[in-house]
């Protein structure tokens, strides 16, 4: 196997084996710490253009399944892990993590010290990397002068409307960089869904006539998307409930005037204590994590907190004052991580079928 | 905090046995020590004499006596506990609680049950509680049906569809089953079973042979809050017990949403048994349709838990010490030690752990050899790695006791005896596997000859890829990297090539290919000073070092083999505790998950490695010990330390270094035998009607009923001959034997590992403190005396226990290296 580098933004270099693609990429290096799901992290878009680092010791072992694609388009620049295993577990084709990689164009390096790689970058703080074949000044400098891009959500969310139909409520799902657990839950509900893309305007959804709205998760900052998208939310989540995750959730805050800070460093886990303050019931969940929401910014906005993790003490869930409307961080649906939270999505068809019998009562009054 | 109850009665695990260690003591002196700071009295009822339990206790809260329903009844009536804890005794205990239930003795006492809640404890052992739990949470359980007629049993059997189990119905709980494939097997069983049952009755289950075992262990509190603390899954497919089964952890070969379902069940199985504390679940996983069932619950501590705790180094029995108190998960607050540690976390790994188990097939010949549901290992060792491979070697390593640190070659094996043994897995299937795919073997037809994932042939495969590079190119810098990436230790590298094991560190040094030590912690480096433990890889990052003050390292015994072992971790676990009284900082370097010496509470520092020069090389080299403590039982690695110039004490003593004129003695004369002086401690009978083959001792009473006279005329010479030799320090055995023409001084010997904890309770004296006082220059001669006059001897009796029962044997007597365990009981 092939002698490869992984480099960092800060000057340091790890040497490994190449698999996957020989292809030399840049991007951002997050440190993911599930155990299991490494296909399902590696589809997910919220990782679009960056290099994954895995803590688990192996990944690999039980090959690429059908069940366990967030998406089907891959657009992560990197994975890095101790050891992969060649296996493949399909019925009808060998397909191995290996051959994925390589089909999606996608390096991998393997052989690498995870456990100081993690512990490096929680010290040093979020940072851009590349995988190169020589880590020489060159290499160093290509990275420095490298602008990743902020356009991470036109690059991954659908640009054309689509439906998933069912037979039960009309939900339309706004799409950051949607990944497939989302339609997966709202199919498992019977809802008709309508995907439509990240910059629709409010008059487009309102028009489709929907029962409920769900913001999903996505990549990149909320700070870099347009101001109209904040205006979006502010029309239909007075109209009808809304919904939202990861960057939804963002999104959401900042549509009602509360702030966001980012974090020292990402959290790709599932192993925090996440508290429902109403009921004091703790759950786990997948959390995906760059920004935060400013806990004195929610002072002065019309929103509630609802979840808090307690670990670092951040807001994981919100919920409108006046609108019946929520948020939370984390993703509710696994993917990989456990679903103690999957009931959110059973809560949100409550919260619709409420909200019609008040609307049709209220048209009875006239 | 305020508490409900201040008083608890906790029923001990009683002798060690085939499926219990040193792990109930482990977790039992844990919970002790956390009602002790929350000011809640324990009573205990044991009569395991090796438990650092009975050391924690004052005399009056220990009631040494056999684990009985009566004894249980008169302690209750004598002490009135408000509290009862059985979920620390095993199953026995759990058994002995219902019946107190049953009796309804805990509420006219007003004794609130701990740990398991009443349903749980009438669950356990009665599959058609279990199933109406599971059916109600919606979960799966292997279709079966009690019948009790012939007729019945095949219709039901033809309705399931063949193969089907059947197993004796009866009111404890029985090992005995059988897997029939067809109908004839199922006649001949059924024969043989209705005859077992007292009501007459079998039941016919859906065999689940070949399917994937997985194990869970979770903890929940009082308030429902729940964390999975391990996923363990079990190489071997259903059909070898899983205490026989090499087992892995994390999972590693099934996808996410399998493991958030078996997750999910677990939770839903603790929510309706309203467990607090701990819970073990078991499920087999179809691997054709994916269908999981949930084969068994056990929420009492058990090697399982043991497991979790040792490879997440999550202090499982501290934080459900203080669930059962009554805290959340939230507010638990931990030892020192763990600071850093938030318990609320859900533990997530960055290495592997393989658990090998360990059979007592050399010293119980006669035993069945062949693995299947009943089990048979008596005790395991783990080893961890970053890579599966790593772990594997290392846990294989560490499994064979190998002075030089080699495998046992397989290359003899016939072809037909192969696979005969791939088929029908005995104790060394492992290096079996690997070499049948030395022989050429896909992993694809292994996966279906032995129902084991192909995922671990792809692994051990790669073992032979490194194995084929050690022997094609010898004396290589990469070669050395390549081996140490792998597992391989030094000792086998520098076997393979004849030379020193220095010139492997030398190679190893030359490619930067260094040991490196990581913490074994439950955050995957997330939250760093969470633990004290450490496993080695060869990579970037040490995060171990050595400590600012003088240190001893402790050599530990590796996992539990027949022979005095549980006393032996025992008496490793007291090494430590006075080591530290002593000044040291405390290493301790073992492999037994059960073991209580590896217990973080016991020692500064843990190492989890192959007990190999190599890996002890490793350790003295980063950590310089002042002075390291090996059992005398490993004579080469006592040679080489030696060679090498390292300050060194052989405790426990070898046994061979005794000095003895005849095989057969009567009774024994214990001593302290220091540079000067030789102190009498007491005396121990073995067998005064006629004297007792050394090798067949199995009971011991002390003191012995002999005039004070003659006492000490035998103990005058016996001091003439210690005195003789400059050999004798420490803690030695006079041995006599007694017949029609007298008693005869018959030899000295260093006294047994199994009778210095005897001694101990007996004499109310920690010897094995003594010694290391000893050892370390810190005895006080005069203290010892003032100890020794002011002693209250106990009278005792300990009986040695031996496994023949549990492995099917008939044998009448045991010998020395065949025991289990122990029990003591006071004698008038």
């Amino acid at each position: 196997m092939a002698t490869r580098y992984l480099i960092l933004e800060d000057g340091t270099a790890y040497q490994g084996k190449a698999f996957g693609s020989r292809a030399t990429t840049t991007g951002k290096i997050i440190v993911n710490s599930n155990m299991l799901g490494y296909q399902e992290i590696i589809t997910n878009p919220i990782y679009h253009d960056q290099i994954i680092v895995f803590t688990q010791p192996s990944i690999g072992n039980i090959g690429i399944n059908h069940k366990s694609y967030e998406s089907i388009s891959t657009s992560i620049k990197g994975v890095v892990t101790h050891e992969y295993s060649d296996i493949s577990t399909n019925r009808l084709s060998k397909l191995s993590l290996d051959d994925f990689l390589k089909q999606r164009n996608i390096p991998g390096i393997s052989g690498i010290d995870t456990r100081e790689l993690a512990h490096h970058l929680r010290k040093h703080g979020a940072m851009k990397a590349s995988l190169v074949d020589v880590a020489d000044q060159h290499a160093f400098d290509q990275l420095n002068a490298t602008v990743l891009t902020n356009q991470q959500v036109s690059q991954v969310a659908t640009p054309k409307p689509y439906p998933n139909p069912g037979t039960g409520l009309n939900i339309i799902v706004i799409d950051f960089g949607l990944k497939h657990g989302i339609l997966k839950q709202l199919s498992e509900r019977h809802c008709d869904t309508i995907v439509l893309p990240w910059n629709v305007d409010s008059k487009n959804i309102l028009d489709l006539d929907p029962d409920g709205i769900i913001l999903s998760t996505g990549p990149g900052s909320p700070y870099d998307l347009p101001k109209s998208v904040l205006k979006m939310i502010q029309n239909v989540q007075k109209r009808v409930p809304l919904f939202a995750m990861g960057l939804g959730h963002e999104l959401f805050a900042l549509a009602n005037h509360a702030s966001l800070y980012q974090l020292k460093i990402d959290y790709h886990n599932s192993s925090h204590p996440i508290k429902e303050i109403i009921t004091n019931h703790v759950l786990y969940a997948s959390q995906n994590q760059e920004y935060s929401v400013d806990n004195q910014s929610i002072q002065n906005s019309n929103l509630i907190v609802t979840y808090r993790d307690l670990v670092n003490r951040t807001i994981q869930g919100l919920r409108h004052r006046d609108y019946p409307a929520f948020s939370v961080q984390f993703s509710p649906d696994g993917g990989p991580g456990p679903t103690d939270s999957v009931d959110l999505y059973d809560e949100f068809l409550e919260n619709i079928s409420s909200n019609m019998n008040k609307r049709s009562s209220r048209n009875d009054e006239f | 905090m305020n508490f409900k109850f201040h008083k608890v009665l906790i029923i001990g695990g009683g002798p060690s046995s085939i499926g219990h260690e040193n792990e109930l003591d482990a977790a039992t002196f844990q919970t002790i020590l956390t009602f002790q700071k929350f000011n809640i009295e324990t009573v205990l009822l044991d009569n395991n004499p090796f438990t650092l339990t009975m050391d924690l206790l004052p005399d009056q809260d220990i009631f040494i006596n056999e684990i009985n329903y009566s004894n249980v009844l008169k302690l209750i009536k004598k002490v009135h506990p408000d509290a009862i804890l059985p979920t620390l005794g095993g199953l026995h205990a759990i058994r002995l609680c219902k019946e107190l239930i049953h009796q309804n003795i805990l509420k006219n006492q007003g004794i609130k049950l701990l740990g398991a809640s009443q349903l749980a404890i009438f669950m356990i052992n009665n599959p058609i509680k279990m199933g109406r739990i599971i059916k109600n949470i919606h979960e799966n359980i292997v279709p079966s049906t009690i019948v009790s007629s012939r007729e019945n049993a095949v219709y039901i059997a033809r309705k399931i569809g063949l193969p089907v189990i059947i197993k004796p119905v009866s009111k404890h709980h029985s090992p005995y089953r059988q897997n029939c494939k067809n109908f004839n097997q199922l006649d001949h069983a059924l024969d043989n079973f209705f005859k077992h049952s007292s009501s007459h009755q079998c039941i016919v289950e859906k065999s689940i042979v070949g399917y994937k075992e997985l194990e869970t262990i979770g903890i929940r509190d009082e308030s429902g809050t729940k964390i999975l603390i391990s996923g363990l899954e079990n190489i071997d497919a259903v059909g070898i017990h899983s205490g026989d089964s090499i087992i892995i952890t994390p999972f590693q070969t099934i996808t996410d949403p399998e493991y958030q379902k078996i997750r999910n069940a677990t939770f839903k199985i603790m929510d309706a048994l309203r467990v607090i504390g701990f819970c073990h679940v078991q499920f087999a996983l179809d691997p054709t349709t994916k269908r999981f069932f949930v084969t068994k619950i056990t929420p009492s501590f058990s090697r399982s838990i043991t497991l979790a705790a040792k490879a997440t180094n999550y202090p499982i029995a501290a934080v459900c010490s203080q669930l059962i108190l009554g805290r959340t998960l939230e507010h638990v607050s931990l030892p020192s030690k763990y600071s850093h540690l938030i318990p609320i976390m859900e533990p997530t790994l960055d290495h592997v752990v393989i658990k090998m188990p360990l059979w007592p097939f050399d010293n119980v010949p006669k035993a069945s050899h062949h693995l299947n549901t009943v089990m048979k290992s008596v005790g395991s060792t783990i080893g961890i790695g970053r890579t599966i491979e790593e772990a594997m070697l290392k846990a294989l390593r560490s499994s064979q006791f190998s002075p030089r640190d080699v495998l046992p070659s397989m290359q003899n094996l016939s072809d037909d005896n192969m696979i005969n043994q791939l088929i029908h897995p005995r104790q060394n299937r492992i290096l079996v596997l690997i070499e049948a795919l030395r022989r050429g073997y896909s992993p694809a037809e292994l996966a279906e000859l032995t129902k084991i994932d192909q995922f671990y042939f792809y692994k051990l495969r790669n073992l032979l890829v490194v194995e084929n590079e050690i022997i094609n190119h010898p004396l290589r810098s990469s070669t050395v990297k390549a081996a140490h990436n792998s597992g391989f230790g030094d000792g086998m590298l520098a076997e393979t090539w004849n030379v020193p094991i220095e010139k492997i560190f030398d190679l190893g040094q030359k490619c930067h290919s260094i040991p490196t030590y990581k913490a074994i912690e439950s955050t995957a480096g997330e939250v760093l000073n969470t633990s004290s433990s450490y496993y080695s890889s060869y990579e970037k990052e040490n995060e171990s070092h050595r400590f600012k003050s003088d240190s001893a390292l402790v050599i530990g015994r590796g996992g539990n083999q027949l022979g005095p072992n549980t006393a032996a971790d025992y008496y490793t676990a007291q090494t430590l505790i006075q080591l530290h009284h002593s000044g040291y900082q405390t290493i301790i370097m073992n492999n037994n998950p059960n073991s209580i010496s590896l217990c973080p509470k016991i020692s500064n520092k843990q190492y989890i490695e192959p007990i190999q020069l190599g890996n002890i090389l490793d350790i003295i080299y980063l950590e310089q010990p002042k002075i390291i403590f090996i059992p005398g039982n490993r004579h080469y690695l006592v040679r080489e330390l030696s060679k090498r110039h390292f300050k060194i004490a052989i405790i426990p003593p070898d046994q061979e270094t005794g000095v003895l004129r005849d095989s057969k003695a009567s009774f024994g004369i214990d001593f302290f035998v220091t540079a000067n002086h030789c102190h009498p401690i007491s005396t121990v009978q073995f067998n005064l009607k006629q004297p007792q083959q050394l090798k067949l001792i199995f009971k011991y009473m002390a003191p012995l009923k002999m005039s004070s006279r003659v006492i000490k005329n035998l103990t005058s010479q016996a001091i003439n001959e210690i005195k003789s030799s400059s050999e004798w320090h420490g803690l030695v055995q006079a041995l006599f034997i007694h017949n029609q023409n007298g008693n005869h001084l018959i030899g000295v010997r260093p006294l047994k590992i199994t009778e210095t904890v005897f001694l101990n309770r007996v004499t109310g004296i920690n010897w094995i403190h003594e010694l290391i006082k000893y050892y370390t220059h810190q005895l006080d001669r005069n203290k010892l005396i003032h100890l020794l006059e002011h002693q209250e001897q106990k009278h005792l009796e300990m009986v040695a226990k031996f496994p023949f029962r549990q492995l099917k044997v008939r044998t009448k007597n045991g010998l020395d290296s065949q025991i289990v365990g122990a029990k003591i009981e006071p004698k008038q």
